[in-house]
């Protein structure tokens, strides 16, 4: 055997590979060849500091993402198996994707729609006015108290003082009348028949109503 | 002769626990069930890295690699017919995608400037606790040992790298080497034998080219 062809086997000794009969007839070749003895302990050498390299550590990021892909693939597997399950994971990730979608403007729109109720509500009760059902106050837009009109038709009333607390209805007519003060007299009862008053208002729209009328006897001295 | 004919037996019982198992836990994943997911990572994480990292000796890469590998593995287990172990696919798809991957940066990043942090910076705690069982001249010795094989088998020829890697370091068989890179047996042993001498020549060029550390001994004066 040449040393040509032991150097061939080497590796095939290495790995206990091969015939017996060839291993044999190498490994006698090897023990009275110095040089193929040296390439054999090289060679051998060599392997055991192949073998004997760590394993490279694998980093700690790598496993994470290893889990997690993982982790994504069986969610894909799973999703994949049947239609309803697909159609679920469609569902699923629609809503999550709008849900991402969504949840950048949410807390701006609770906080827009929040704080516009609560400016509206305090700027409502600035504009909304108590109606008043009657009074002798400065008469508000929605509600106006009866008033006598004033024009030449009315007849003029005499006698002493007196104050009437009078009832008007829609038409302006008197429909009851309570003397308050001073005495009641025929005079003041004409008066009272065929006076014209312009009749409360609710809204514009006439309504009912009541009055205070007084007439005081101006009495000139000198 | 019968000490033989027990480990032949013994040996084809473990091959058809491992084969069973194989099967096991493929239909595990074609079920999706969460615990096979789990155990196929603790099963071949290590190993994968461990055989990207020594065909490409970059640890970023390797990284790229080991997460292709694994999405090809969860997508094409349906595709799994069992006529292979699992182990021997598994380390196919590797060996390939590992393949691509060094076509890719020699296509596209060889000029590129490495900007990957230290991967000594990068290690976990329990990585950096001292070995205490080892003398750090040891260590050094070592690590200076495993640098240059590892300088050495970058600079053999790939094809040759791949199988002296898958026999040496990653201890597969001839057949599972057939196996894994798709060719015959013949080859692989043509391979492997080249390889092995290649990486030895680089070796031993490399032994030459460094100086000589000479200790000299000197007395007080």
């Amino acid at each position: 055997m040449s040393c040509e062809n032991v150097q061939e086997l080497v590796s095939s000794l290495l790995d206990q590979n091969g015939s017996a009969g060839e291993r044999q007839n190498a490994l006698a070749h090897i023990e009275g060849c110095r040089e193929c003895s040296a390439h054999y302990e090289s060679m051998m050498q060599m392997r055991a500091s192949l073998r004997e390299m760590a394993p490279p550590a694998i980093p700690a990021h790598l496993r994470a993402n290893l889990r997690d892909l993982a982790a994504q693939e069986r969610i894909r597997h799973m999703a994949r198996r049947s239609v309803p399950a697909r159609l679920h994971n469609w569902v699923s990730s629609f809503q999550i994707r709008c849900d991402n979608l969504m949840r950048p403007v949410a807390l701006p729109f609770a906080g827009g729609v929040l704080s516009a109720i609560l400016l509206f509500g305090m700027w409502i009760p600035t504009i909304t006015a108590t109606p008043r059902t009657y009074g002798v106050d400065v008469s508000a837009p929605i509600f106006t108290d009866p008033s006598l009109n004033l024009n030449r038709s009315n007849p003029v009333p005499h006698g002493p003082n007196v104050v009437v607390q009078l009832i008007i209805d829609e038409r302006g007519k008197v429909a009851d009348y309570l003397v308050i003060q001073g005495q009641d007299s025929q005079e003041l009862r004409n008066f009272i028949l065929f006076s014209n008053w312009n009749p409360g208002t609710f809204f514009g729209k006439p309504t009912w109503g009541t009055a205070l009328w007084s007439r005081e006897e101006i009495q000139v001295k000198g | 002769m019968a000490t033989s004919i027990i480990d032949l037996s013994s040996d084809r019982t473990a091959e058809a626990c491992a084969g069973s198992e194989d099967l096991r836990l493929v239909d595990e994943l074609r079920d999706g069930v969460e615990r096979a997911y789990e155990e196929l990572l603790t099963r071949f994480q290590q190993p994968v890295f461990a055989l990207a990292f020594r065909l490409l000796n970059d640890q970023s890469e390797a990284g790229d690699v080991v997460q292709e590998v694994f999405l090809k593995v969860f997508r094409n287990i349906g595709s799994f017919r069992g006529q292979s172990t699992l182990k021997t696919w598994i380390y196919r798809i590797t060996v390939n995608e590992a393949h691509n991957a060094r076509r890719w940066f020699f296509r596209h990043r060889r000029r590129e400037v490495e900007l990957d942090i230290d991967p000594e910076e990068s290690r976990n705690w329990k990585e950096t606790i001292p070995d205490r069982t080892r003398s750090p001249y040891e260590e050094a010795v070592d690590r200076e040992q495993h640098q240059m094989i590892e300088a050495a088998l970058e600079k053999i020829n790939p094809i040759f790298r791949e199988a002296v890697v898958l026999r040496d370091i990653t201890d597969l068989s001839y057949e599972e080497i057939a196996e894994v890179l798709g060719v015959s047996l013949g080859t692989v042993k043509s391979r492997i034998l080249r390889g092995r001498e290649a990486l030895r020549d680089q070796l031993a060029g490399s032994m030459k080219s460094r100086p000589a550390m000479k200790l000299v001994p000197k007395t007080a004066e």
